[in-house]
């Protein structure tokens, strides 16, 4: 996983709201530390006033013995020796001592401000363990800071039943700890609030469902710093209650550290959960990642409270319970990588904030059989602006409304699509994220590579061509298809040879199979269909498939099969399950059509079809390709070939050797010749000659090739020559020149310097491993001249900025000040 | 040696000298803003410019094209704007005249700090003479009124000691000392930082001389005092130096995120690196300059000065124990700005920091080099011979004459010697007005340096979207437009760079001397 995509999840981590998915949910919560035993409850009268002051509980919460402090320094504590009769959360301060050995491992004052509870929470901030303090009769001064770290403010007290689901929470966070990445040295502990985390009802139903999560200090609003989510906010949509933590430290919301692993968001109430070991807080807010059906946004713009924000990343993940099974995993996820027009934080390259138009990144992941991992992902790429508002009590955000989300991915038009197949799959909190292509991700070279330009790039104008360099490969045991003009609605469809689901209008793919095997999938014909399956091990073709006309073409182990088949190529086109029936439809109709022959089993493949077949033994095929109306390819008859069936080809008297063959309704077989390249003189500049020194110049070459085999590679160098040592050599190129066609490439040069130069160029036709076959060059004379130079005029004048006599008047006036100065000073040390 | 008890000298002379150094500054000035009939920018000018119309358009120091460094320059710019009504453009193109100031200062400065007038008058001119100096001066930075407050900082404090007996003239300087301070940070909060650390480091130095060499026990006990006080002035400095940055001015904290290590950042402090989209300064210079010959021609008096300052600072040196302290803190100040001078070339040339570090520190080493060939100058005329006098004066001052012309030359990039050019025609302007008003959000390659760039900023002025993005990046792939104007053509033709291509792009404006190309779009998402 990139760093990059690394850091936001770690910052979320650090806020305590969600944690990796694990590989199957557990309903029941593991205990929050130990259990809390009161073995004795004491008070003291430090005023000496007759009414108790503090109240000593002798207790066990992370030990086997720690103590709890509670000062009253309103006076009127009652006498007792029941700790919640003697104690309360309002205006106590509690003083927490792990191990009651007269230290304080976190004090929390509780207070009423107006009609809110507030509690004021100071933990160790100097890495000492302790939180520094001291009394001065009843009241507690904190030494630790000035400033207490974690201020949570609730509407209703914190003893009222049910008060942890439908109190209005609101951390206030001053500082922050070492897991928020990039700002522990920005977000100090210093009186000014970083952080604001809120948890509220939107439906109002009662039940708080979303939190919001936003910094608010300056520096952190203003600070450009691409892996820190400035607003955060998770929203649950099933509307279940939470279940309370059963083992809070006397105040509801207190909890010690423990693992969460199990937790999604909205499974339990807020809380802050404290190391007690270290006397710091753990984390804060809501525990748990994911959610069943819900949706978070994971903004790195800040936001407002009572406007309509704008946020770019994460907006929205959404989460789906497409099962109907309620079993708290979801089996549908639509993650959206969102850029706003002119976003600051893409493209990740130098034009970030530079470029108007909006980014969106569609990955839409689905768990087929409902083994909580997911198959399958439709990765959807378009410039869509996301101008709808999701509202909240007090807030809004540019979103697209939750019960909105898939119909929207699924009827908009999108530019560019993948389909993405892990037939090894794995659990994942965010969809199929840990692998596998996205938009900004591709693997080439045994590694991902990010970012990949499709979206940074190409999709923002910045390159002319898509980057298929990566991806032609992937991660193993997972198949991806692309297509980079795919301008349609998300669709797949079943292929009635391979009985895989495959994307519909797919340009090509790959499907890696371990251990150096991959089969790469091509759409010769640019239809809708995939049409050819080569099975590669270590990048040799071992074996191919096409289909072209309703025939099957098989290649490999020196046979050659030809089957007409005469059906449709496609089971069905679909679009992705968006639903609970959908998905039961998709299930049916995959499990109609399964097959058990394995991905590289072509022959067999071919088997289960009908139609009618002709097999040649002892025979090649290669560069096989559509023509206008059918195909052609080449084929070598080894000595001693045979074969059965209807000779359609017409290998009746035909010798072993190498042949043409070309279908064009019938079969034409021809002896071959091998691919000759030539190249058409003369080179064409542009603009046209003569050239001038330093300034670009197109040099077009153009080859053809009279062959009847195609040249699939020809290596292209062009080099500038002056007076036989000046050499300019330019990129070289490599191109594919069909039999009879014409392959244009062009080279751009500046010439440095001006004379006569010789532009040659050399052609070399080349084999699979890159062996040069046979070679053609040429050599043109071009005359460079020299490039326009400035007058003295245009110096003096700046180009009749001003006059020159003007600028020969003021340089004068200058010397003679000079002249003077030096003059006078030189006087004047006689007199000093 | 010379006592440093101030032998000023009162009469016509010395009114002369000064009203002649306020002369020859002001005509420097003069020359730079009308070389070009007005038609002069350049990238700190055009900033600053910028930020100081965003004070005024937002009435905020903190706004979205404040100078991350410091906001004293721009406000001040803003000031003068508001007290005056003179449009910020003007003031900000006329800047240059204001060098006399820096003149008058250094004089004062010199004055104070040599002893007399001629030596100090002598320093002053010879600071003017420089031009790698007076380029910083002239140009809309804020360097000018940055190393101005450096000067007055130095005089204040060597003047203070003067009044160590006065308590009331002694706070006043003191308080003088700091708000010169104040004004040094407010303009570059990372000059302020290495002048302090310069002048902590000349503490340290002397310090270590008075220990090792100094066996004077009064003289220890005066020097003790005089260095608990640097130390104070140092620590109180680089104090309001942190204070300024991480609670004064929010936009200073920039370095923290655009500097990943802590040797850049400590960089910046101590030496007073900046950050720059590329470091350009030494290969820079071969491709800058016509002819390098040209270029040592108008520059040869700041490099003979440089030599000379060291020269004169290996004598001082072998002499050290009996100078007076005043001429002991100047070879100190020397000292510690060689040595930081000396080691950011070495990190300049090794590449140790990272390729966005550019340090600027010939400015300030210019004023101490100036200051100690003074001191050279006057004590050496003494031993010198009547006959060699004779003969020297008149081609002493004839060369001081020329490069004080050639400076000019240099200061000003003149199109006769120099390849980057600081004016612009009428023609950029106008195309840079038609780009603005016809073109919404593109990306518009224009120049091969950020000059022609900055010029559009600065016609803009201060606005938070900028209409359109301007580039000078090598490679233009991603720029849909390029803009190509007769003086681009001729500089890149002067330095051997080939522009853009413009095969294959549609030629959408062409006033005569600009032209603009749009590229044909190759995709959907190109426009």
């Amino acid at each position: 996983m990139h760093f990059y995509k690394l850091l936001p999840i770690l910052l979320i981590l650090a806020f305590g709201f969600f944690e990796p998915m694990p590989v199957k949910a557990n309903a029941t919560p593991e205990p929050s530390g130990k259990p809390i035993q009161v073995f004795d409850v004491m008070q003291q009268d430090l005023t000496e006033d007759g009414t108790p002051d503090v109240a000593i509980i002798d207790c066990a919460f992370a030990t086997d013995h720690d103590r709890v402090l509670v000062y009253d320094p309103k006076g009127d504590m009652p006498i007792g020796n029941e700790w919640n009769k003697v104690t309360d959360f309002i205006g106590d301060t509690w003083v927490f001592d792990v191990g009651a050995n007269g230290t304080a491992q976190l004090i929390v004052k509780f207070e009423k401000e107006g009609d809110l509870y507030t509690a004021l929470v100071y933990d160790d901030l100097n890495g000492d363990g302790n939180v520094s303090y001291r009394i001065e009769k009843s009241q507690i001064i904190i030494t630790e800071s000035n400033f207490w770290h974690v201020k949570v403010e609730s509407d209703h007290s914190w003893t009222k039943p049910d008060a942890l689901f439908d109190s209005k929470f609101t951390f206030l966070i001053d500082g922050y700890t070492s897991l928020t990445p990039g700002v522990s040295g920005i977000s100090g502990n210093d009186g000014v609030v970083d952080w604001q985390i809120e948890i509220g009802d939107k439906d109002r139903d009662g039940i708080n469902d979303y939190i919001l999560c936003r910094v608010v200090s300056p520096n952190l609003v203003q600070l450009y710093q691409p892996s820190l989510g400035k607003t955060t906010i998770l929203a649950q949509m099933t509307g279940g209650r939470p279940t309370p933590y059963e083992n809070t430290v006397f105040w509801p919301l207190l909890i010690g550290k423990h693992t969460y692993e199990d937790y999604r968001y909205f499974d339990h109430p807020p809380m802050i959960a404290i190391n007690w070991a270290t006397g710091s807080i753990d984390r804060y807010g809501i525990l748990g990642f994911p959610i069943e059906a819900g949706y978070h946004i994971y903004s790195l713009l800040p936001s407002e409270k009572n406007t309509v924000n704008a946020v770019n990343f994460e907006n929205p993940m959404a989460y789906y319970d497409m099962a109907n099974d309620h079993d708290g995993w979801p089996e549908l996820q639509v993650r959206f990588n969102y850029a706003v027009p002119n976003d600051p934080y893409f493209p990740r390259n130098n034009y970030a904030s530079k470029i108007d138009t909006p980014n969106l990144e569609a990955g839409y992941s689905w768990d087929q059989n409902n083994d909580n991992k997911w198959d399958y992902k439709m990765e959807l790429g378009g410039n869509y602006a996301i101008d709808s508002v999701v509202y909240f009590p007090d807030f809004s955000i540019k979103s697209i409304p939750y019960d909105e989300i898939v119909p929207w991915v699924k009827n908009k038009t999108w530019d560019i699509a993948m389909l993405i197949f892990d037939s090894h799959p794995s659990a994942d909190s965010e969809g199929m994220f840990g692998k596998g292509w996205q938009l900004g991700r591709g693997y080439a070279g045994g590694k991902s590579i990010e970012p990949s330009g499709v979206n940074d790039n190409f999709m923002m104008g910045l390159s002319d061509k898509p980057p298929l360099e990566n991806y032609q490969d992937i991660q193993e045991f997972m198949r991806g298809e692309y297509n980079f003009q795919y301008f349609d609605k998300p669709k797949i469809y079943l292929s009635a040879f391979d009985r895989q689901l495959h994307l519909y209008s797919a340009q090509s793919g790959v499907w890696n199979l371990g251990a150096g095997q991959s089969i790469h999938y091509s759409n010769l014909d640019g239809d809708a269909y995939l049409d050819q399956w080569q099975d590669q091990r270590n990048g040799i073709v071992v074996q191919q498939v096409n289909y072209c006309k309703d025939l099957l073409i098989y290649s490999g182990n020196g046979q050659i099969l030809l089957k007409q088949t005469g059906g449709n190529p496609v089971l069905f086109v679909t679009q992705p399950p968006g639903n609970y029936k959908e998905w039961q439809r998709l299930d049916k109709q995959l499990k109609a059509s399964q097959i058990s022959n394995s991905p590289t089993d072509f022959t067999g493949m071919i088997e289960q079809l009908a139609g009618v077949e002709m097999s040649l033994d002892g025979a090649k095929l290669r560069d096989f390709r559509p023509i206008s109306n059918g195909f052609r390819f080449i084929m070598e008859l080894q000595s001693g070939y045979s074969f059965t069936g209807e000779d359609k080809i017409g290998l009746i008297g035909k010798t072993p050797g190498i042949y043409l063959v070309f279908f064009d309704g019938t079969y034409h077989l021809q002896p071959t010749t091998p691919p000759e390249i030539e190249m058409v003189n003369p080179l064409q500049f542009s603009p046209s000659r003569p050239l001038t020194a330093y300034a670009t110049t197109n040099i077009q070459v153009t080859l053809n090739n009279q062959g009847l085999e195609d040249a699939q590679k020809v290596a292209l160098e062009l080099s500038a020559v002056q007076a036989g040592k000046t050499v300019e050599r330019m990129d070289p190129q490599e191109v594919s020149v069909m039999s009879g066609q014409e392959k244009k490439a062009a080279f751009n040069w500046a010439p440095p310097q001006s004379g006569e130069w010789e532009i040659q160029v050399i052609a070399r036709l080349l084999d699979d491993q890159g062996n040069e076959l046979k070679r053609t060059s040429s050599v043109s004379k071009v005359q460079v001249n020299d490039p326009e130079q400035t007058t003295l005029k245009q110096e003096l004048s700046a180009f009749d900025l001003v006059q020159p006599w003007q600028v020969l008047a003021l340089i004068l006036a200058v010397g003679l000040a000079a002249a003077l100065t030096v003059w006078v000073l030189f006087r004047s040390h006689t007199v000093d | 040696m010379n006592g440093f008890k101030p032998s000023y000298n009162t009469s016509a002379t010395a009114n002369l000298v000064v009203a002649l150094l306020v002369l020859l500054g002001l005509l420097a000035g003069l020359y730079y803003v009308l070389r070009y009939g007005g038609w002069t920018m350049e990238v700190d000018a055009s900033r600053q410019a910028v930020a100081a119309d965003g004070i005024l358009t937002t009435g905020r120091l903190v706004n979205a094209r404040a100078y991350n460094n410091g906001f004293g320059y721009a406000a001040q710019l803003s000031f003068v704007s508001l007290v005056t009504g003179i449009d910020l453009n003007s003031i900000q193109l006329s800047a240059g005249t204001w060098v006399f100031v820096v003149a008058l200062v250094g004089f004062v400065t010199y004055r104070e700090i040599l002893g007399s007038l001629f030596r100090g008058a002598l320093a002053a001119f010879l600071l003017l003479v420089q031009p790698d100096f007076m380029f910083y001066m002239v140009r809309g930075s804020h360097e000018r009124t940055t190393w101005t407050c450096a000067l007055l900082m130095l005089f204040f404090l060597v003047r203070s000691y003067r009044f160590a007996h006065s308590p009331r003239r002694l706070v006043a300087h003191v308080l003088l000392f700091y708000l010169a301070f104040w004004g040094m940070t407010a303009g570059n909060i990372f000059f302020a930082s290495t002048f302090i650390v310069a002048i902590g480091l000349s503490l340290g130095i002397g310090w270590s001389f008075e220990r090792l060499f100094l066996r004077d026990k009064e003289a220890e006990q005066s020097g003790s005092a005089r260095w608990r006080r640097l130390m104070l002035i140092s620590t109180t400095c680089l104090i309001v130096v942190y204070v300024f940055v991480n609670y004064l001015y929010q936009p200073a904290r920039q370095f923290y995120y655009v500097l990943m290590n802590l040797v850049d950042k400590l960089s910046v402090l101590v030496f007073g690196a900046e950050p720059v989209p590329q470091v350009v300064a030494y290969q820079y210079f071969g491709s800058a300059w016509r002819d390098p010959l040209a270029y040592l021609a108008v520059t040869g008096m700041q490099w003979v000065i440089a030599a000379s300052s060291l020269g004169v600072w290996l004598w001082l040196t072998f002499h050290l124990a009996k100078l007076e302290a005043k001429t002991r803190f100047l070879w100190q100040l020397y000292t510690s700005f060689g040595i930081l001078l000396a080691f950011s070339l070495v990190a300049d040339f090794s590449g140790f920091l990272s390729s966005n570090l550019q340090l600027r520190l010939f400015t300030p080493f210019a004023m101490f080099s100036s200051a100690i060939v003074a001191f050279g100058i006057q004590e050496s005329w003494p031993r010198l011979q009547r006959k060699f006098k004779r003969v020297l004066v008149p081609a002493v001052g004839l060369l001081a004459v020329f490069a004080f012309m050639a400076g000019q030359v240099k200061i000003t990039n003149d199109p006769a010697i120099a390849n980057q050019w600081v004016f612009y025609s009428p023609a950029e302007m106008r195309a840079g007005q038609w780009l603005d008003a016809t073109l919404k959000n593109q990306r518009v390659w224009v120049d091969i340096s950020d000059h022609l760039r900055e010029t559009f900023y600065f016609q803009e002025g201060y606005v938070e979207n900028r209409p359109n993005q301007y580039e000078n990046k090598p490679d233009p792939a991603g720029y849909p437009y390029i803009l190509i104007s007769q003086l681009t053509q001729l500089k890149a033709s002067r330095m051997g760079i080939s522009l853009p291509s413009t095969v294959g792009y549609l030629q959408i404006y062409d006033n005569g001397g600009t032209q603009l190309f749009h590229r044909r779009p190759q995709t959907p998402y190109q426009h």
